[in-house]
């Protein structure tokens, strides 16, 4: 299995973790395996929903096409 | 030097009011508004310009019905009506009797046109909208760097998930060039393709200054996009093509922001909801496999051949340690039925037992298990299973 590496991704793994889970149909050892998997998305999502940093960046290309990102001052102000 | 004729100020400017009613009747012109006010009385005054010359106007209370919108400086209108003279104030000004909004006529062509043309080609198709993610964590987005957009999406990001990350790629949202301009940030963002979803829009406007949003470039750009696009042009009132070819309409750029942001709290509280059920699910899944255990085990003493025992406490030793080593510990500090649970896994391994030097002994032939010396009587054969292995040994003292 592929790490899902957005939280979109995240959550939807953690639901068909927690449906094969509740079905209840599959060995001990699976279900510790599922678990222990679900247990570290849920850890990695709510690091991310804990973040407290607002990160507004802003895309720039430059003459040669290349795309690159820079820190902007806070707009709205 | 005698004068002919002394006028009064007022004399000259009848005359100068006759003069010019009498050389201009009822007539059009076009100019931009500029200096608006709406009197207490409920007439209008502004000034109507071009790029060398303005004019003061006039919009009677009465006449403000006739006019289907609210003026506004810098919008751009063909007015009706009669110059004349203000004699007070000692200058023309210009009667307005009817007003529309300059080009509105051949804008609404175009956009009728050009909708026709993109819609025969199935550019706005529900069927080929794209699903909007539902938790994005990295949001791009297109619009001026100083406008309305960017300001409510950091705002309402603030307030629901700081965490995320906004990505801006400024862009000129109206006037000359502006539709190319939107047309390759949706297109940079593209190249680059590391955000989930676009918001491509900007603030509210007359209609010539959303029109960028009505071009073919823009259309074009966002139905190509590989990345769902969320529109946000305008207020409500506003339809663009832009909005008709996108993934989602938003109708506002705060409707945006509140569409595509999520509550980190509602978020917390979903994770929640998978904690306990996974938690659940696994305390029910641990509760048959023990009842699978204790059914077991009440077997195995008798039927089961020593060795297949050993591979089954082997199993559950690995099991055991596995699942206290990580998951345990977390789960035991919020869950102390699990660890009743975890104990009664380990007095159900037998093997546990007996590796630590313990054996069990059973009268032979029956294989009942021995628990106080005065069953057996000496001479009887008896049966000692150890950690590995079996013993047969006959009784000689009996204590």
């Amino acid at each position: 299995m592929e790490q899902p590496k957005t939280f979109e991704n995240a959550i939807t793994r953690l639901e068909s973790i927690v449906e094969i889970m509740e079905k209840g149909e599959i060995p001990l050892e699976e279900a510790l395996e599922l678990y222990r998997e679900g247990q570290v998305l849920l850890k990695s999502c709510q690091a991310k929903l804990n973040e407290a940093e607002q990160k507004l960046k802003i895309l720039v290309k430059d003459s040669t096409g290349q795309i690159t990102l820079k820190d902007s001052p806070e707009p709205g102000n | 030097m005698t004068p002919e004729k002394i006028y009064t100020i007022t004399e000259l400017t009848g005359r100068i009011r006759a003069v010019i009613e009498g050389s201009f009747p009822a007539l059009w012109v076009v100019g931009e508004i500029s200096g608006h006010k709406l009197h207490t009385s409920g007439h209008q005054y502004f000034t109507l310009k071009d790029e060398n010359s303005q004019m003061p106007c006039v919009l009677w209370r009465g006449r403000t019905a006739n006019i289907p919108f609210q003026l506004r400086d810098g919008m751009k209108v063909v007015a009706q009506g009669q110059l004349t003279v203000f004699e007070k104030g000692g200058r023309y000004q210009f009667d307005v009797i009817a007003i529309q909004q300059a080009g509105i006529g051949e804008l609404s062509v175009a956009f009728e046109q050009l909708k026709k043309k993109l819609a025969a080609e199935g550019l706005f198709d529900t069927a080929r909208k794209r699903p909007i993610p539902q938790y994005p964590e990295r949001i791009g987005i297109v619009t001026s760097a100083t406008g309305a957009v960017i300001r409510d999406i950091v705002t309402i990001c603030r307030r629901r998930w700081r965490g995320i990350t906004l990505i801006l790629r400024p862009a000129q949202v109206q006037g000359e060039g502006a539709a190319e301009d939107i047309a390759q940030g949706i297109r940079d963002f593209n190249d680059w393709g590391q955000v989930e979803v676009l918001i491509v829009g900007r603030g509210g406007g007359s209609l010539e200054d959303l029109w960028a949003f009505n071009e073919e470039p823009v259309v074009r750009a966002v139905v190509a996009s590989k990345i769902p696009v969320v529109s946000a042009v305008g207020h409500e009132v506003d339809v663009t093509l832009c909005d008709l070819a996108a993934d989602l309409r938003a109708p506002t750029p705060s409707a945006a922001a509140e569409l595509v942001v999520k509550e980190a709290q509602e978020l917390s509280a979903r994770l929640q909801q998978f904690h306990d059920r996974s938690l659940g699910a696994m305390v029910r899944i641990l509760q048959r496999n023990r009842e699978r255990l204790v059914s077991l085990s009440n077997h195995w003493a008798f039927k089961r051949p020593i060795e297949l025992v050993r591979n089954q406490s082997q199993r559950l030793d690995d099991l055991e340690q596995r699942f206290s080593l990580s998951t345990l510990r977390y789960i035991a500090a919020r869950q102390d039925q699990l660890h009743r649970l975890e104990t009664t896994l380990t007095a159900l391994d037998p093997s546990g037992v007996l590796r630590r030097g313990y054996s069990i002994t059973r009268q032979l032939p029956e294989r009942t298990v021995l628990r106080d010396s005065h069953s057996v009587v000496k001479g009887n054969r008896i049966s000692v299973t150890l950690h590995h292995g079996e013993i047969e040994a006959e009784v000689q003292t009996i204590y």
